[in-house]
């Protein structure tokens, strides 16, 4: 294993964020990151390996991370920033079939050139079930391995600017056509990502695990994520909302302490 | 020895109730009469009706039959998510229809000739149902606009399947039913059975006779012959007898058998009036003596799986010629435990709104 955990003979808590692309985000923060700016807590994120174009990216294995996890004293912070972005991957690329669905405070369609309606509760019931088989099956394993509180990250909401989501999309989102098919409604994408947010909140409460919202600071009014914060892609948040999670973070270990 | 002439001389083997029913091994009785429909695996088979035609549709379906589904929910959702909420379980997202009445009002309603003036049910906790499918959409639907949308697509469906079927298979399940007293709608389930509230000055008990099903059944084939004229039906009786009777003093045994009665001569007058129409005796097969109960489960009302491969075994060998897998005959060895678990197992899987009214 080539990463190790603080040493906590100075009796420093320590703040370790695993996770997968939105880590980066936090990543690219820890590099401008001062560790004097926060009673001198240490901060270590970590990337899962997985494959990617022949590639393996990331920088430990899940059992590597799991056993990282167990060596965390009971005073310090697991974070979670695994998955995050099923949202984008439903309601991003405009489908075949156009759906919308109604939230609960909607009484009208986002967009009217919808062709089907997909009821509230099977679209909660499809992320619960995708979010507890895939992502929340290792955020459990976390949970498991560790003797401290475990945090899960909520995913940053989406971008609303569909110029800028066209400039770079990821490779995915090319892949499943957004450039020939469109991007979706923005109203029909900030539902998907509340619904992943409600799907979360279902899963963690069980497994105990604590959600953090998105800095208020990088939300907009209606609800998107404010443009100085987009990484330059069509899903991520920059380095700048790394490090307001950083502080989020950090804040929440010092009222514990 | 009488060797004068008879009429029964000349008569088949089913005719005789030793040589068809008491004397061949349980597996080989056939009891199909007249049946001259031929289905190929191009045949777009849809169906309808009570819990048992869910087996059908569930044989229909792994047996190579184009089993007929116009409502199949959104492809982004898996399937294991869109069965859970009732895709097709049926042709359509309609749910059990219980009576020959709640299928002529399905149609006129899908068509806008009828629309019930009891319209919605909004329960305690705030969840919405419709009251013509209460269970279809487990916790319900989030609000009355996210119903009304969720109908339309569903009733748009329920015209597209009338009028692109081939084959219409209708179980006929019920004769008890709960109507409005406004304007006669036929609720699949009492109100406050599985939602809404009973009122008894709004709702009323109907046990539809011969005449009744009969009435309501030739205008809807009638109905189904305008949108549809090459549309041909089999009717079915449900052999799963009534969970619970609202028949004033009646027993339930007994009420089971008048309702399964006006249902079977139904669907005899139905076959003679409408070249049409096919009958196809499930019912029998399932009921018949020379099963000696066999074919019920432990509570002696749901179908064994065995039970349902005998209907479907002789269905496919009557329906098809040869064109379509056929299913191998169950074996009716003696069962131990695990066998009962796995037969269990396997009619839980039918979903049947009645099962509430036993639930107190």
């Amino acid at each position: 294993m080539g990463f190790q955990l603080p040493v906590s003979e100075s009796q420093v808590s320590c703040i370790l964020i695993v996770g997968d692309s939105h880590t980066h985000a936090i990543k690219k923060a820890l590099r401008t990151w001062s560790k004097g700016d926060c009673n001198g807590i240490e901060v270590q994120a970590l990337g899962y390996a997985r494959e990617k174009n022949g590639k393996i990216i990331g920088d430990l294995s899940v059992d590597e991370i799991n056993a990282l996890a167990t060596c965390l004293n009971s005073s310090d912070l697991l974070v979670s920033a695994i998955g995050g972005n099923m949202h984008q991957v439903v309601s991003l690329v405009q489908h075949p079939i156009a759906f919308d669905f109604f939230m609960h405070d909607e009484s009208q369609y986002s967009d009217t050139s919808f062709r089907q309606i997909i009821p509230y509760s099977q679209i909660l019931d499809f992320f619960i079930s995708n979010l507890r088989s895939k992502d929340c099956e290792r955020l459990l394993q976390l949970k498991q391995s560790a003797k401290c509180k475990v945090c899960h990250l909520i995913p940053p909401p989406p971008k609303e600017n569909h110029e800028h989501i066209l400039k770079n999309p990821e490779t995915t989102f090319r892949n499943n056509g957004i450039m020939e098919r469109g991007i979706s409604n923005p109203n029909l994408r900030l539902k998907a990502w509340k619904v992943q947010v409600k799907a979360l909140e279902a899963i963690c409460k069980e497994m105990g695990v604590e959600l953090i919202k998105p800095p208020t600071d990088t939300v907009k009014k209606s609800g998107f994520l404010k443009e100085e914060y987009y990484a330059n892609d069509a899903t991520h948040a920059n380095a700048k909302y790394g490090l307001l999670v950083l502080n989020q973070l950090t804040d929440m270990l010092n009222d514990n302490e | 020895m009488n060797n004068k002439y008879h009429p029964y001389k000349t008569l088949p083997n089913k005719s005789f109730w030793n040589r068809s029913v008491a004397k061949p091994p349980v597996a080989e009785v056939d009891p199909v009469g007249k049946f001259d429909l031929q289905l190929t695996p191009e045949t777009k088979v849809a169906t309808a009706g009570s819990c048992f035609a869910q087996h059908i549709a569930r044989h229909l379906q792994k047996s190579g039959f184009h089993y007929y589904v116009t409502e199949q929910g959104h492809p982004i959702l898996p399937q294991n998510i869109r069965e859970k909420h009732h895709y097709g379980t049926f042709s359509a997202r309609y749910g059990n229809i219980y009576t020959a009445r709640q299928l002529l009002q399905l149609f006129h309603r899908a068509y806008g000739e009828f629309s019930p003036i009891e319209d919605v049910w909004i329960e305690e906790d705030g969840r919405v149902l419709d009251p013509y499918r209460p269970t279809i959409q487990p916790g319900g639907f989030i609000s009355v606009a996210e119903m009304h949308a969720d109908r339309h697509q569903h009733l748009q469906a329920v015209r597209r399947m009338f009028e692109t079927l081939d084959v219409f298979v209708f179980t006929l399940g019920l004769t008890e039913c709960w109507v409005s007293k406004k304007d006669g709608a036929a609720f699949p389930l009492c109100p406050g059975v599985e939602g809404g509230a009973f009122d008894p000055d709004q709702h009323r008990f109907l046990n539809q006779g011969v005449s009744d099903v009969v009435q309501d059944m030739s205008a809807f084939i009638g109905a189904l012959k305008n949108v549809n004229p090459r549309a041909q039906i089999i009717l079915t009786v449900s052999p799963v007898p009534l969970m619970a009777t609202a028949e004033p003093e009646a027993h339930v045994l007994c009420a089971t058998t008048y309702s399964k009665s006006v249902l079977r001569v139904a669907a005899d007058m139905l076959r003679k009036s409408f070249p049409n129409v096919h009958y196809f005796p499930s019912y029998e097969i399932i009921t018949g003596s020379f099963s000696r109960g066999r074919y019920f489960a432990e509570d002696l009302r749901n179908v064994t799986e065995e039970g349902v491969s005998h209907v479907m075994r002789l269905f496919l060998q009557h329906a098809t010629s040869g064109s379509v897998n056929l299913q191998p005959a169950a074996h009716l060895e003696e069962k131990n435990v695990d066998d009962f678990i796995a037969q269990a197992e396997a009619f839980v899987q039918v979903e049947c709104d009645e099962i509430a009214l036993d639930r107190f």
